[in-house]
């Protein structure tokens, strides 16, 4: 019968993550930013057996993909931009064992894998590995011929706190493509992953702008009562929340659908999960008005980093594409 | 976690699926055609009481013991509730509603009722005798989404209780053996006044004012009634909404029922998608590739959204079957599944173009039918009312003063 329970040990293991995130993460979120992300943090996701559980260590075969993305979204609710190179260190060489890849610090979807690709958040990566959906792939050492690294990133955008760096590889002259076997069917999990993984995180930023904007409401005192008794700001509530609450849903199902082998519901979950995203961040600023855009809440962060992740892996438009 | 369609009921959700494209989707149509309900003698309700399809397929007569007494284990009614609604209103919203049966009526005689009150007023719905229905009568032409408000005034006459006022849009108004009326003891005293009565048909100064004629939804009954010292006997107050569980009552009532509107919605998107679906693929052979692609971004969209809301009004019977409070998820199934169906229909209208305007097209009605969902059982602006108060504790002016 339909079910949205999870197992004892699964509650634990988010419960866990949770509060990894708060006391690793969400305090440190602003310093990450500047200084990138302590190499302790990495140790120490290791050491509470995090990391195991992203790269699919057999040892976590209890517990369920969607009880993995509530992880996921439990750390990305802390802090998405410590989340990510935490998360994709250890399970990117799983990612990359897919298309034949080893020793893969970052796995990139790309339409061009030949050509110049902006930013990543490599979290330290050395070595990427850039898939394109009709199955060319290309592994490339950013610190020595493969590719030019052209330095960590100083300001603006989103998802920098693990190190981001501009980065391009050189052109097909330089570098063969390595092309898939034609009956290959492993980039589609791998981008279902990939899409399911941005998904998840985009619904933990979605939720710590809900939470942080719902608290906010409830203080901020205007015209005499709460901000939360003004209608045209509770509906706006109501409307985030329930953006939300659709897009989780979607990813627990399609979540669920990737250990059975069915993919296509993955990119569904990522489009509905981005829209939610970009609703809720940039509504969070809103409700928290001139506060919202200073750097004093953490709202103006999370917008960003909403905004930088839908970006990253073809974004919406390559989903749209895969939807049709 | 488990998102699979319980084998137990995929047989009663294939006989569903049979009686709508047997029955209701063609019904349904003619009703719209007519733009009036079928009458109650029509042949087919005496074939659905016969063939034992009545509104009891929904899940409310057959289990009612087992289901509506908490003996705190979960249960699966609401789950296969959303499940069966979904796929009759994918056939025919309209006409699914109005198969015999107690319908929205006989819940709170479920939930309020003692149980002399089941027996009088709920087991005649299982003699096959003749096709029965119930209606459920709250709103009033000044109380619609302000429950609270409602006028129609209950006083007590010494065995009997006397009521005079109005409701409007009530379904199965006209046709049913009963109406659940409720209405208050005092107006002073707002929703703590309120009181749920069972008023059958035939009592003196209870009549059906007019049958609306609607935009959309044809297919169902949707009555105008009116109470001029209407005397009842006192053994019509349901016993528990003179314990103080009127108003709650009656929203437990809708706790149960929104998830069950958000799939009907939920199922009305689906038709939409698979009409427009159908449609494009044969009228847009050939065609520039900008407008096919197009065509299949509305079409991913339909699908993606159906998907979410279906989960959600999943969520929310799931919840309510297992006893916890799904007041929130229930609010939010119903709120953004209507507005996904209104959104698939019109996104289907625009594959079709201008064949979609035609009003021989079933995408036109399901983009007129598919409207009421967002109104009905509390409006979209209720429900997030609901969202807000549980989320941030926001109140409305009436509850602040």
């Amino acid at each position: 019968m339909i079910d949205f329970a999870l197992s004892e040990e699964e509650q634990l293991v988010v419960e866990l993550a949770a509060d990894f995130g708060e006391r690793h993460l969400r305090a440190h979120a602003r310093r990450h930013e500047v200084e990138g992300l302590d190499p302790a943090v990495h140790q120490a996701f290791a050491e509470v057996g995090l990391s195991a559980l992203a790269a699919d260590d057999p040892d976590m075969s209890e517990i369920s993909w969607p009880a993995r993305m509530q992880v996921i979204s439990a750390l990305a609710r802390a802090d998405c931009g410590g989340f990510l190179p935490l998360w994709m260190k250890a399970r990117s060489p799983g990612l990359a064992a897919m298309v034949g890849a080893e020793e893969v610090g970052f796995v990139h979807l790309c339409d061009d894998a030949t050509e110049d690709v902006g930013w990543l958040p490599l979290g330290g990566a050395k070595v990427v590995l850039f898939v394109e959906p009709d199955g060319r792939w290309i592994r490339a050492d950013i610190e020595s011929t493969d590719a030019r690294a052209l330095g960590l990133r100083a300001a603006g955008g989103g998802v920098r706190r693990g190190g981001v760096r501009t980065i391009g590889v050189r052109s097909s002259q330089d570098l063969t493509p390595n092309v898939l076997t034609p009956h290959a069917s492993t980039p589609h999990a791998l981008i279902a992953e990939i899409r399911l993984i941005a998904a998840a995180a985009l619904v933990g930023i979605a939720t710590a702008s809900r939470d942080y904007a719902e608290k906010y409401v409830q203080e901020r005192i205007t015209f005499g009562r709460p901000l939360s008794n003004h209608q045209g700001v509770a509906f706006l509530v109501a409307d985030v929340a329930m953006a939300i609450a659709g897009a989780e849903v979607l990813v627990l199902k399609a979540a669920k659908d990737l250990e059975s082998g069915v993919l296509g519901t993955a990119t569904d979950a990522y489009l509905e999960a981005v829209e939610a995203a970009l609703l809720a961040t940039s509504q969070g600023v809103q409700l928290l008005g001139g506060h919202g855009f200073m750097d004093e809440h953490p709202v103006e962060m999370w917008m960003r980093d909403a905004r930088a992740l839908s970006l990253l892996w073809g974004g919406v438009d390559a989903a749209r594409r895969d939807a049709r | 976690m488990n998102f699979e369609i319980p084998t137990k009921v995929q047989p009663i959700h294939g006989i569903v699926r049979w009686i709508g494209e047997t029955y209701l989707r063609p019904l349904g149509r003619e009703a719209d055609r007519n733009h009036a309900p079928l009458p109650p003698d029509h042949p087919f309700f005496a074939e659905a009481l016969e063939k034992g399809f009545s509104g009891g397929f929904l899940g409310k007569m057959k289990k009612r013991d087992k289901d509506f007494v908490d003996d705190g284990r979960p249960r699966n009614t609401a789950r296969r509730a959303v499940i069966l609604a979904e796929e009759a209103a994918y056939w025919d919203r309209g006409m699914a509603t109005m198969l015999p049966g107690p319908g929205l009526g006989g819940a709170p005689v479920m939930f309020m009722g003692n149980d002399e009150q089941k027996t009088r007023f709920l087991d005649p719905f299982r003699k096959k005798d003749r096709p029965r229905w119930a209606a459920f009568a709250m709103t009033e032409p000044n109380a619609g989404s302000d429950v609270a408000r409602i006028r129609t005034k209950a006083v007590a006459d010494g065995n009997h209780w006397v009521l005079n006022g109005e409701k409007c849009f009530i379904s199965n108004g006209a046709r049913g053996e009963f109406a659940v009326v409720w209405a208050t003891v005092d107006p002073a005293l707002g929703r703590a006044g309120h009181r749920a009565f069972v008023v059958e048909k035939g009592t003196p100064g209870f009549t059906v004012a007019r049958v609306e004629t609607k935009m959309g939804l044809c297919a169902s009954e949707t009555a105008s009634l009116v109470f001029e010292d209407c005397r009842i006997p006192k053994e019509n107050l349901l016993e528990g909404s003179a314990k103080g569980a009127g108003f709650k009552g009656a929203m437990q009532t809708f706790n149960m029922t929104r998830p069950m509107v958000a799939a009907m919605a939920v199922g009305m998107a689906r038709a939409a998608y698979d009409e427009a679906s159908t449609y494009a693929k044969t009228a847009f052979t050939g065609n520039s590739a900008w407008r096919l692609e197009r065509v299949q971004d509305r079409l991913a969209e339909i699908r993606r959204k159906v998907e979410a809301g279906r989960l959600l009004a999943w969520k929310a019977a799931w919840q309510a079957d297992h006893r916890r409070d799904n007041a929130q998820e229930a609010a939010m199934a119903k709120a953004a599944a209507a507005t996904m169906g209104l959104r698939a229909a019109s996104l289907g209208l625009e594959i079709l173009g201008e064949t979609g305007g035609s009003s021989d097209h079933l995408l036109e009605k399901l983009f007129r039918d598919v409207k009421a969902l967002d109104i009905v059982e509390g409006t979209g602006q209720i429900q997030r009312i609901i969202i807000a108060r549980r989320r941030i504790g926001h109140t409305t002016v009436q509850e602040s003063s």
